[in-house]
């Protein structure tokens, strides 16, 4: 009985550190050294790749399933805004800057669980083909949930993050992704 | 001294787990993603056409609402298979090829293929295909089991009815 209950609790500890270390390596080591920062954006380039490292390919498992590699498309994820604050689903938040140096992008707002945002409005995402800009070019783009007239992006009360899709990126983008210019996002006016 | 027996037990079998767990992730969330995208299309070896995606799309995270996806889960461990891309007009597309571990291993886009439609033969480890015409690529699969995935830019709603129609030109049918 005493073997048993000894056998029992070095399978749960085995168990425990083993898929402990596991996740610690592949999402805590692994994505955050892949990734790439570029103020409130944050990308990993290893994703659509091909890797013979069994790390770098858990963390494109989980992290960037069916991605495509970094000169098809670079994928930003924001989780806070310019200043380093996490999003909070009772603020408007502005982003705003100049297309990206891409053939195309877009940017989408999804909930905490990565899928699109269940609202009656359907504004999953802005892009270079609809976003309005002022007369130099410049555009801004709300994310919040009420509702704006142009250029906005429902948000979900529950949580939300932001990804940016640049399509096609341009080869200053490719090279040196962390400096090249992207869009900010500033917290305006919280309910 | 026992207690050292138990620590090292406890040590080895932790190691086990770890690697195994790392090891097998790509290859679980890939059958996954197979299985779905499969019974969605109605089984391997064949193209299906999905929906714009919506909050109601759940078989991969972070689908783009700006994107129309064709699917195709292959098996190529029988007979190589033949896929022939559309070619939307005045859009970014593109056909990327998923082995069962996650890889990437070949992709082709509409600036590439300069526009026009493409052949594209996806050969299993050891086999052979007759010469093709001029312009077919052949492509050697790492794995007898993966995804082929056809993205179609919506470069405007007002475009969607009609990049709808042109993209369901793809083929992906065994030879």
């Amino acid at each position: 009985m005493r073997f048993v209950l000894k056998l029992l609790a070095a399978l749960a500890l085995a168990l425990a550190l083993g898929l402990g270390s596991a996740y610690y390596a592949v999402i805590v080591q692994t994505l955050s050294k892949t990734a790439v920062v570029n103020g409130p954006w944050s990308g990993n380039l290893a994703a659509g790749g091909t890797s013979a490292d069994m790390y770098a390919r858990a963390a494109v498992a989980v992290g960037g399933l069916l991605a495509l590699n970094k000169s098809e498309t670079i994928y930003f994820v924001a989780d806070g805004d310019s200043a380093g604050e996490a999003f909070d689903a009772r603020c408007t938040y502005r982003i705003e800057g100049r297309d990206p140096d891409a053939r195309w992008w877009s940017i989408t707002a999804y909930g905490k669980d990565r899928f699109l945002i269940d609202t009656p409005s359907q504004r999953y995402s802005v892009g270079k083909s609809n976003v309005v800009r002022t007369a130099d070019g410049a555009f801004v783009i709300r994310v919040s949930t009420a509702q704006h007239v142009e250029n906005w992006i429902a948000a979900s009360p529950d949580g939300f993050i932001l990804a940016l899709r640049l399509y096609n990126p341009g080869p200053k983008v490719t090279d040196d992704p962390a400096t090249t210019a992207l869009p900010a996002i500033v917290k305006e006016a919280c309910q | 001294m026992i207690w050292l027996k138990w620590g090292a037990f406890t040590l080895v079998l932790a190691a086990i787990v770890h690697w195994v767990s790392v090891a097998y992730t790509p290859t679980l969330i890939m059958s996954r993603a197979m299985s779905t995208i499969a019974a969605n299309t109605k089984g391997t070896n064949t193209i299906g056409h999905g929906e714009r995606s919506t909050a109601a799309s759940r078989t991969i995270v972070l689908p783009s609402p700006d994107l129309l996806y064709s699917t195709c889960t292959y098996d190529v461990s029988r007979r190589p298979l033949k896929i022939v891309t559309a070619a939307p007009a005045d859009t970014y597309w593109s056909v990327a090829f998923y082995a069962a571990n996650t890889d990437n291993f070949y992709v082709l886009n509409d600036t590439a293929a300069r526009g026009q439609p493409a052949t594209i033969i996806l050969v299993g480890q050891g086999q052979t295909v007759p010469p093709q015409a001029e312009g077919t690529t052949v492509v050697s699969a790492p794995t007898p089991k993966g995804i082929v995935l056809f993205r179609t830019l919506i470069n405007g709603d007002e475009r969607l009815a009609d990049l709808d129609q042109q993209r369901r030109a793809a083929k992906c049918d065994p030879m």
